[in-house]
């Protein structure tokens, strides 16, 4: 009971006018570069870093960590409503999010979405309380040999987040790991399909293809069959979801939770590929996968839940070790350091109050959080009414400032606009963009890990096997292989007698 | 976004408010919002010096203009080199100049050449050490070595970036030794750190910065410092000197700017510089940081920065890195 008595020691530090103040105003950044494309958390963070200098560290704390987890709710709006995912980490949302927009759905999807955020922010911080020591200490037990383990599992992604066709999926996922070889490679140092563009050796930015793809894509594709396309008639009674439609999605909710912070608690993994693994984890308990990609709500509530959860868990490795495990939790690892805070595993004895104070505001921020964007939701949702020709134009704009936005270089946005070039032909050839991303994320993270795993076992390949926490990672792999092909067996059949129905 | 483009329009209207104002441009020198160039993205280390310089500048008084510290990540140090190159003869640009864009330099991937560079000051060395986790046997770099010479590629070292400043330790440590090490690159300090303290590497090289929380918990202990003189955060720790491994590294951290840059904004810049170095707050970051003062003047700046290219481009052409394949 030590540590409910210090977190309400915690408490009692934030519920101050000025701390609930910098909550407050870190939830609505959160939120704000959670929604518009481009800009992520991180970026955020270290551009409103001078702000707090002066003040003291917990404030600013609670400040900086209510950016990164509000950036969590507001990541989805744009997914669902527009198709451009609002940061990297609410890219599923747009798999299933833009198609129950598509049906009028698309407040059911904000709401599922906020709710299963909120939910997973209060679990994750129960978690981070309670497991976080024990937690920390059978993270370092994952090895390069456990990544890449590890990271074999999530690329089984590629066949859940991808369409019908299975020789199309792989398809697409092959072309993303090829992007995922672009840039500097960490081997050996030498650049790789770089052909002396120095912006090149950086890689391919993920965020910048991802809204190439999908937004522009999708504006492209619709601008063409804009004949076709009514504008979609959102009924006020549709705005929220329904007491049954949360309830549909407690599991999907739960289970985005636990692998949520798992994935975010080890270093270097993060929120992206948790909302991935969560998605593929969805379909595969699904008794109807193939609803999957036309609005499965369970699409929509599992990954959002996850990524937040995944926020939760981040801090893990930045509170109990003092690494940071993902951009955001690097920058403000390099804020403590500058507010005279020592990071590292001693943080907990020697600044309690302040360890403390931040995990009470996390609680407290969630609860604003939910608060500030649920009576948002119709309005968003309304936005659909317009039609589409003053619609599109404004998705353009968002995606190119957004794009600009990301290093104020128009050089992303030219990568953008042609990404969104080549969306328009996958879309017209029915090749989906899931696994395309999927693959340019986890396509660098399996290299490397291969390679370090092999250069510390000198070449042996059994390694991969022997080590227990790797070698059960790749026995569930092989597993979810089977479970695949018989699911995609039994897919074709329907699809077949769907046809000769 | 919304952010930034504010920001931005700010800095612009007040750039032409102060103008209309300036009559005399030398005397009211910074007449403009300075800007602080970066070659790492907004929260790395290179990011945050800058942001307590430039903060600590402006509470001082010691610059009376806005400083704002623009982030021109990419490409290693390239991508804000090449703004440098672009922004020849801007009396209102600095930037801060460490491994990274030396390393780029050094392999010309940018249009700007040593040469292009006013150099203003140099400001302080970050020492590295080399580190193990606290279950490892090994309490010094001399036990570690010795076991390494006799069982070549047994001793495997996280690295950070590949070409970075603890491949360049490392690389130094296993010449002046002899010793065959297994370097492996992790990409970057935070996962090198990880792969040490869970015990799947043996021995890390690192910033001390980055490694005294997990020193001063006991999960890492340090092996031995790569500076010429030991450092006072730890003065039980001996130099590679000392252990009989001739093995020397420093990381430079100093400003430059512009090619052009007039001689009245390089007097007020070196000027402003000295002063920052007797503040209390600078001081503190320092202390904070674990790094040790070293300022110089431009002349003598830009002297230790080129006889430090010319030692570096040696270990950086053994290391046969950044060639194209």
């Amino acid at each position: 009971m030590d540590a409910l008595h210090s977190l309400m020691q915690g408490f009692s530090t934030v519920i101050t006018p000025f701390n609930m103040g910098m909550a407050v105003l870190g939830c609505f950044f959160g939120t704000l570069v959670g929604i518009l494309p481009g800009l992520g958390p991180s970026a955020t963070i270290a551009m409103l870093l001078p702000l707090t200098f002066g003040m003291n560290a917990t404030s600013a704390m609670i400040m900086l960590c209510a950016i990164y987890y509000g950036a969590m709710y507001g990541g989805s709006t744009t997914s669902i409503l527009v198709n451009v995912p609002g940061e990297s980490a609410s890219v599923v949302t747009t798999f299933d999010g833009y198609q129950m927009a598509r049906q009028g759905r698309g407040g059911v999807a904000l709401g599922i979405s906020a709710i299963g955020s909120f939910i997973a922010g209060i679990l994750g911080t129960f978690a981070l309380i309670f497991v976080c020591v024990p937690l920390s200490a059978f993270t370092l037990k994952f090895g390069p040999a456990e990544y890449f383990s590890l990271i074999v599992m999530g690329m089984l992604c590629i066949v859940f987040v991808g369409g019908k066709s299975i020789s199309k999926s792989l398809m697409s996922g092959v072309i993303g790991m090829a992007l995922g070889t672009v840039g500097i490679d960490v081997v050996q140092g030498a650049p790789r399909f770089v052909y002396d563009i120095s912006q090149l050796m950086d890689g391919v930015s993920f965020i910048v293809v991802v809204m190439g793809l999908f937004g522009i894509g999708e504006v492209l594709v619709s601008a063409e069959e804009r004949m076709k396309i009514k504008t979609i008639n959102v009924k006020l009674k549709e705005l929220w979801p329904t007491l049954g439609d949360i309830w549909q999605v407690k599991w999907s909710v739960l289970r985005g939770t636990a692998i949520g912070f798992f994935i975010g608690a080890l270093p270097g993994a993060g929120a992206t590929i948790a909302s991935f693994l969560a998605y593929g984890i969805e379909k595969g308990v699904s008794k109807h996968p193939e609803r999957f990609g036309k609005g499965a709500i369970e699409g929509v509530a599992g990954p959002e839940s996850a990524n937040n959860a995944a926020s939760s868990g981040a801090f893990v490795p930045l509170l109990a070790l003092g690494i940071p495990g993902s951009g955001a939790t690097a920058v403000m690892l390099g804020a403590l350091m500058l507010y005279g805070l020592k990071p590292g595993p001693m943080l907990f004895h020697t600044n309690p109050d302040f360890v403390w104070a931040v995990i009470a505001s996390m609680f407290i921020g969630n609860i604003i959080l939910i608060f500030m964007n649920l009576p948002m939701i119709p309005f968003f949702a309304m936005g659909l009414r317009i039609p589409y020709r003053y619609l599109y134009p404004a998705i353009l704009l968002i995606c190119i400032i957004g794009a600009y936005s990301l290093s104020s270089n128009v050089y992303d946005v030219w990568v953008m606009l042609i990404f969104g070039v080549f969306g328009y032909f996958m879309k017209k050839y029915d090749i989906p963009g899931g696994p395309m991303v999927v693959a340019l994320v986890l396509g660098p993270m399996l290299e490397y890990n291969l390679y370090r795993a092999l250069a510390l076992s000198r070449g042996d390949m059994t390694t991969f096997f022997t080590r227990p926490i790797s070698g059960t990672l790749l026995a569930i792999a092989a597993i979810m292989i089977v479970v695949v092909t018989f699911k995609a067996v039994r897919m074709k059949r329907a699809l077949i007698e769907e046809k000769e129905e | 976004m919304g952010k930034k483009f504010l920001v931005c329009s700010f800095a612009a209207v007040f750039c032409f408010i102060t103008m209309l104002f300036t009559v005399d441009a030398k005397a009211a020198y910074p007449e403009k919002t300075i800007e602080f160039v970066v070659h790492s993205p907004a929260g790395g280390g290179s990011d945050l010096f800058s942001r307590a310089v430039a903060s600590i500048l402006e509470k001082e008084g010691i610059v009376k203009q806005k400083i704002q510290v623009v982030n021109r990540d990419g490409g290693s140090g390239t991508t804000a080199l090449n703004y440098m190159h672009d922004k020849a003869g801007d009396a209102h640009v600095v930037m801060q100049f460490t491994t990274g864009p030396l390393s780029a330099l050094l392999r010309g991937s940018s249009k700007l050449k040593l040469e292009d560079l006013t150099f203003i000051s140099m400001m302080c060395m970050d020492p590295n050490l080399a580190f193990t986790r606290v279950e490892s046997p090994y309490n010094d770099m001399k036990s570690l070595i010795e076991y390494a010479k006799k069982n070549p590629d047994k001793i495997s070292v996280a690295i950070g970036t590949v070409g970075g400043s603890e491949h360049i330790s490392a690389h130094r440590v296993g010449r002046a030794s002899g010793a065959q090490l297994n370097l492996v690159g992790f990409g970057g300090g935070g996962a090198a750190s990880v792969a040490i303290l869970g015990g799947h590497v043996d021995v890390g090289f690192g910033n001390v910065n980055e490694q005294m929380g997990q020193i001063e918990a006991k999960k890492i202990k340090p092996l031995g410092v790569m500076s010429p003189q030991r450092i006072s955060a730890m003065p039980n720790v001996l130099t590679m000197q000392e252990q009989g491994i001739n093995a020397v590294y420093v990381q430079p951290r100093g400003f430059w700017a512009p090619k052009n840059f007039p001689d009245y904004a390089l007097q007020f810049w070196e000027d402003a510089f000295a002063k920052l170095v007797k503040t209390k707050a600078f001081q503190d970051v320092l202390k904070t940081s674990y790094a040790v003062e070293n300022f110089m003047k431009h002349t003598e700046a830009k002297a230790f920065v080129t006889d430090y290219l010319k030692v570096l481009k040696v270990d950086v052409d053994e290391l046969g890195v950044y060639k194209k394949k």
